[in-house]
């Protein structure tokens, strides 16, 4: 039975790529048999049926932080609420369509973002090394939120 | 209220896609000036694509918008092929279809729930709609969700799909995740049905114009990917002979050209092809649309809406029936032989015809590329219908009002101000 759905959310270009290769990682070296592991590629309002049928979601993105660059951001539900904007259809950020969710119903009961800091300016790619740091971060607060979801039924 | 002059500027057009600003010029009580100013710096697509192999065209031009891309790679691959004398088989036009179809159902699905229904109802935006019409908005999000798995099942993803070539198809869509996206799209002809009922039931603004509607036209289909291009006016020609009759100007307050059509602005879009294709809409589409208000050919602009409403509901019933009809290929894509000449093709992106020309050198590497996009077609129009419109609605309206009615009617366009790609002419020395 799956209790936690872990979805990586990035893009081709750069170091958009982080969340996935932070859920290859999870996938390959913290597996939990109670996760599901999801990559989705900008997916913009679409995040919203990503999250249904799931009450317990964990999300990891790159976060534009220049001055937190290698940092990990632990974002609850209503602290990414807070930071949505007027909604564009050619630019539907996680925040913005996380607020639509809102209104609609349409969110898991707990839903948690991990953000891997990053600058932007800064092309070179994120190192192996940084990378599965950062996912034997996330994999620990994963496990924790897995086992508060399974005992919560 | 006395008022001599009145300029009204609107730095930053909310919602449209890209950046664009509005100035109207109001002088003793009559309208001097409108300007829709495109100023989205110019992204130099086509200088890009020059030296590009023609393989690597599709790849490229998806590029130049998120929400559209497939009809930047369906006008490519018709071009390259045109010149090449490449024959696709019916399988590959069929899922051409159905990929434009995908295309047609999220971006209009997306249009009218976070830009044109919020507008309608005075809302800011679809958060604060949905707080009204939740289940309204829900279907909305369902259909353009279908929209996009659509794109996925063929492209590869639907944000730049990656499938399409000149010739077909890299790969053929998995047979029992096609029968699974039918399942739902016939669960989904029922909320096709509700939006367009929904949209029939607005009480639309009356800003009735003379316009000229520009379309694809195809005696056996509504168009999309392929047909002659026909007007309101008479026109009837083949997509070849675009440029002898549609010309390009650049004005100084826009990064964005003019087209003009024997020297007038023009109308491309979903309501110019309902306008132009009414009878080829299924009978579902046209029994709803027959028992409304709203009379086609429409010249009210403000009946944007219930076209593209009225073309999901056609998508949704059209990617039906080719989905039922799917059958894994003997081979997706056929051979191409590059060739030297000019590659010419048009293909009804969402917003209104796209068309595009390439000059191939013998090895089928791009010399030099024209993309004219939907939106810079409609621009000279969008000025048109402003000068019109605020003139019909009043200019003794607050600055506030003309603002607000200013934007609604650059919106019925669905601008997408990010694709207007088609800049000035330049000289680059390569050494």
């Amino acid at each position: 039975m799956t209790h936690v759905r872990v979805i990586g959310i990035g893009s081709p270009f750069g170091n958009d790529q982080t969340g996935w290769q932070i859920i290859e990682i999870l996938q390959q070296q913290h597996s939990c048999p109670t996760c599901e592991y999801l990559k989705a590629d900008r997916p913009g309002i679409n995040l919203l049926h990503l999250l249904m049928d799931s009450d317990n979601v964990v999300l990891i993105d790159a976060i534009d932080a220049p001055t937190h660059a290698g940092e990990i951001m632990r974002l609850s539900r209503n602290e990414l609420l807070r930071h949505s904007r007027q909604l564009s259809s050619h630019d539907i950020k996680i925040s913005e369509a996380l607020a639509l969710g809102q209104v609609l119903n349409m969110l898991p009961d707990e839903l948690i973002l991990f953000g891997y800091c990053i600058d932007p300016a800064d092309q070179h790619p994120v190192s192996l090394f940084r990378l599965e740091l950062a996912a034997n971060t996330i994999a620990n607060e994963i496990s924790i939120f897995n086992q508060a979801a399974i005992l919560s039924g | 209220m006395d008022r001599k002059e009145i300029r009204i500027e609107v730095p930053v057009l909310a919602r449209v896609e890209g950046e664009g600003a509005l100035e109207i010029d109001i002088h003793d009580g009559k309208l001097q000036n409108v300007k829709l100013r495109i100023y989205e710096p110019p992204r130099f697509f086509e200088k890009l694509l020059e030296g590009r192999t023609y393989a690597e065209i599709p790849d490229i031009v998806a590029r130049i918008c998120g929400i559209c891309p497939v009809a930047y790679q369906m006008s490519a691959v018709h071009a390259l092929e045109s010149l090449f004398g490449t024959k696709t088989t019916p399988w590959i036009h069929a899922l051409r279809r159905l990929m434009y179809c995908g295309e047609w159902i999220e971006s209009h699905a997306l249009h009218i729930h976070l830009l044109a229904a919020p507008d309608y109802f005075g809302f800011d935006n679809v958060v604060a709609m949905a707080e009204k019409f939740p289940d309204e908005v829900r279907r909305g999000l369902k259909l353009q969700h279908l929209g996009n798995r659509i794109i996925e099942l063929i492209g590869g993803r639907s944000v730049h799909p990656v499938s399409v070539c000149a010739g077909g198809f890299s790969t053929a869509p998995d047979l029992q995740q096609a029968k699974s996206l039918l399942h739902d799209l016939k669960t989904a002809v029922a909320d096709a049905h509700a939006l367009l009922e929904w949209t029939l039931g607005f009480d639309l603004a009356n800003n009735h114009q003379a316009f000229t509607c520009v379309a694809l036209h195809h005696p056996d289909e509504y168009p999309m990917n392929t047909g002659r291009i026909l007007s309101s006016d008479g026109l009837d020609i083949n997509i070849h002979d675009y440029q002898q009759h549609f010309t390009e100007t650049q004005l100084p307050h826009s990064t964005a050209l003019y087209s003009h059509l024997h020297g007038k602005p023009y109308l491309v879009g979903p309501l110019a092809r309902v306008n132009l294709n009414y009878a080829q809409l299924p009978d579902e589409v046209r029994s709803l649309l027959d028992n409304s208000t709203i009379h086609f050919p429409s010249q009210n602009m403000f009946h944007s809406m219930v076209a593209r409403a009225a073309e999901i509901y056609f998508a949704v019933l059209e990617a039906i029936k080719l989905l039922e009809q799917y059958q894994l290929p003997a081979q997706p894509q056929v051979p191409t032989i590059p060739k030297s000449g000019i590659a010419i093709g048009c293909t009804e992106a969402p917003r209104g015809i796209l068309w595009h020309r390439y000059e191939l050198d013998d090895k089928g590497d791009v010399l030099q590329a024209t993309i004219i996009p939907p939106t810079s077609q409609n621009q000279a129009r969008i000025e048109e219908d402003l000068y019109n419109s605020l003139q019909q609605f009043g200019l003794s309206h607050s600055d506030d009002a003309l603002r607000q009615h200013g934007e609604m009617v650059i919106r019925n366009y669905d601008p997408c101000i990010s694709c207007a790609t088609h800049f000035l002419q330049l000289k680059v020395s390569r050494s």
